[in-house]
């Protein structure tokens, strides 16, 4: 290489007005980026443990819709993804409509917390649902789930339908047996039992390294490729940046959620046949999901296929089912330009059409059955 | 190599060696057999995946030449990183290649299974608690917290309930 071009290769740098993001030393030792994501402020508004409930409010005063939304997002990576910045917010595009949300930020799980199950998930849901139908004295509260968090969401529905009055489900695995992906290749040989006995939690660098090894060539070059030669325009640097942030900060998964999920919905599939057991003799029918269900699925989502969440169509008996698409992937359903411009309006449209005339003069009533994980116990 | 290692009397192996050092002993070769074969099963994937990569990009050069136009560097990036990509996708789908590295991950594991074991009996000989007597006690403080979230949740059920004059139906459907 001469010098000429060694020159163009670094004139883009040079020129750049974009200042370099600082390395700050992270709470996993490593380096960490400096870039503040764009979040809508929050509180956090109950606690239990490491896992906290946020209420995020709505942005206008009018107009408010009476049915508050709780989103459940997956153990792996962070909710942020719903929230990165203001002009790809999922959780903006409801409150500018007057939707209270509420999310449960699942927290850092330690290894004290490794027995964790699917059954203690489910339960921090319930007690977020009660402590929302508390607060706004009404019975049942919007449930949206995403990804892992969706299969959770729908458990949980399929056991307290009288607390849900819509059930989203964005992206969630349903039916683990579609999907041709590389993590369906690789998902044959995955010894959850291994995983978890040797190494407790496990650890999200393993997660990430997992994730990042499903398209390796366009994951850990072809994407810095681009970066580079976007480098001069600091709207794309920042959005690269908070999308790296989000990816590489993620927390450990509960051992014992891994297993279960790995071993009892992925590997034998137990949710569709209805034989999945939150807990020994606790089986989830998913016939008892009769709320409206809103399914939202992204087109070219080879880490859940739309198939896998659609399939729960023909196991509920929901008298409403609807489904939205958008040409998009895993992530790019959530802040993609194209969901945020054709997506997203028409979700927050069929939210709030189920969200009004429907106040608290409803009071709770629970019927047979609405206390199945509490008679458990 | 390993093996004669295994017959070769360590140092501690003098008179008066305890059948507790003898298991330390073992426990030390059977690491160094698993650090023996973690190699021998990474260096494989390694040179199957030098070779689709040569491949691929022999395939992509010879592409190159053919071509008639005179590519720009952008359209030649592009070409090169999709048959790299299509091939690594390629390779890492092949059953063989699949289960190669899931031997590899499964020894990675086998491994920090047994220096973790190794560790543990250190710790056991001096008394000081070990890896799983803290797991043990985990589980205890996790039943604790559960039991504890349990009771407060029912609390909270029953109070609602009797706010509402409602009965609680505590059966399962």
């Amino acid at each position: 290489m001469n010098a000429s071009e060694k020159d163009s290769l670094v004139e883009p740098f040079l020129k750049s007005s974009v200042v370099p993001p600082k390395l700050e030393s992270s709470s996993h030792g490593g380096p960490s980026l400096a870039i503040d994501l764009e979040t809508m402020p929050s509180d956090v508004v109950h606690a239990y443990g490491r896992v906290k409930l946020l209420h995020y409010k709505p942005t206008i005063s009018t107009g408010l819709l009476k049915i508050p939304i709780l989103i459940v997002y997956a153990m792996i990576n962070r909710y942020h993804i719903l929230d990165l910045q203001h002009d790809r917010s999922v959780i903006k595009q409801y409150l500018d409509r007057g939707i209270d949300v509420y999310l449960i930020d699942w927290g850092d799980p330690g290894p004290e917390d490794m027995y964790e199950t699917i059954y203690d998930c489910v339960g921090y849901i319930d007690s977020a649902i009660d402590f929302i139908r508390r607060e706004h004295s009404i019975d049942k509260v919007s449930l949206q789930g995403y990804c892992q968090g969706g299969t959770f969401s729908a458990i949980y529905a399929a056991l307290y339908p009288n607390k849900i009055r819509n059930l989203i489900l964005q992206a969630a695995g349903i039916d683990f047996s579609i999907g041709e992906g590389m993590i369906d290749v690789w998902g044959k040989y995955l010894d959850a039992d291994k995983i978890v006995d040797t190494l407790g939690n496990v650890p999200s660098d393993l997660l990430n390294f997992g994730f990042l090894m499903l398209d390796p060539v366009h994951l850990m070059l072809d994407k810095y490729v681009k970066f580079y030669e976007d480098i001069n325009d600091q709207e794309k640097v920042k959005n690269f940046m908070r999308m790296e942030k989000w990816i590489f900060d993620s927390p450990d998964v509960p051992g014992e959620v891994y297993r279960q999920f790995v071993n009892e919905l992925y590997k034998e599939n137990r949710l569709v046949k209805n034989e999945f057991e939150l807990e020994p003799g606790l089986k989830i029918n998913l016939k008892r999901i009769d709320m409206p269900l809103l399914m939202i699925v992204g087109e070219n989502d080879s880490l859940m296929p739309p198939e896998s969440t659609l399939a729960i169509k023909n196991l509920v008996s929901s008298e409403e089912k609807q489904t939205f698409s958008v040409k998009a992937g895993h992530i790019g359903v959530s802040v993609g330009t194209l969901a945020h411009k054709e997506l997203w309006p028409k979700v927050v449209d069929w939210i709030a059409d189920r969200s009004t005339g429907y106040g608290d003069k409803n009071k709770a009533t629970p019927r047979k059955g609405a206390a199945i994980l509490k008679s458990k116990r | 190599m390993l093996e004669k290692l295994n017959s070769f009397p360590p140092l501690s192996m003098v008179e008066g060696t305890t059948d507790r050092e003898l298991i330390r002993h073992n426990e030390y070769v059977e690491l160094l057999k698993l650090y023996e074969q973690l190699y021998v099963q990474w260096f494989g994937i390694y040179i199957d995946f030098l070779r689709t990569l040569m491949t691929i990009i022999a395939t992509a050069n010879s592409e190159f030449v053919k071509s008639p136009a005179t590519l720009e560097p952008r359209q030649i990036y592009n070409t090169w990183i999709d048959a790299i990509a299509n091939g690594t996708d390629a390779l890492f789908r092949e059953p063989v290649f699949a289960s190669k590295l899931a031997k590899a991950f499964s020894t990675m594991l086998d491994v920090k299974k047994a220096s973790d074991d190794l560790v543990e009996s250190s710790y056991r000989m001096i008394s000081i608690p070990t890896k799983s007597d803290v797991r043990k006690l985990y589980k205890e403080i996790y039943l604790i917290k559960k039991k504890l979230r349990e009771l407060s949740e029912d609390k909270k059920a029953s109070s609602t309930a009797s706010s509402l004059g409602v009965r609680v139906d505590n059966t399962k459907e």
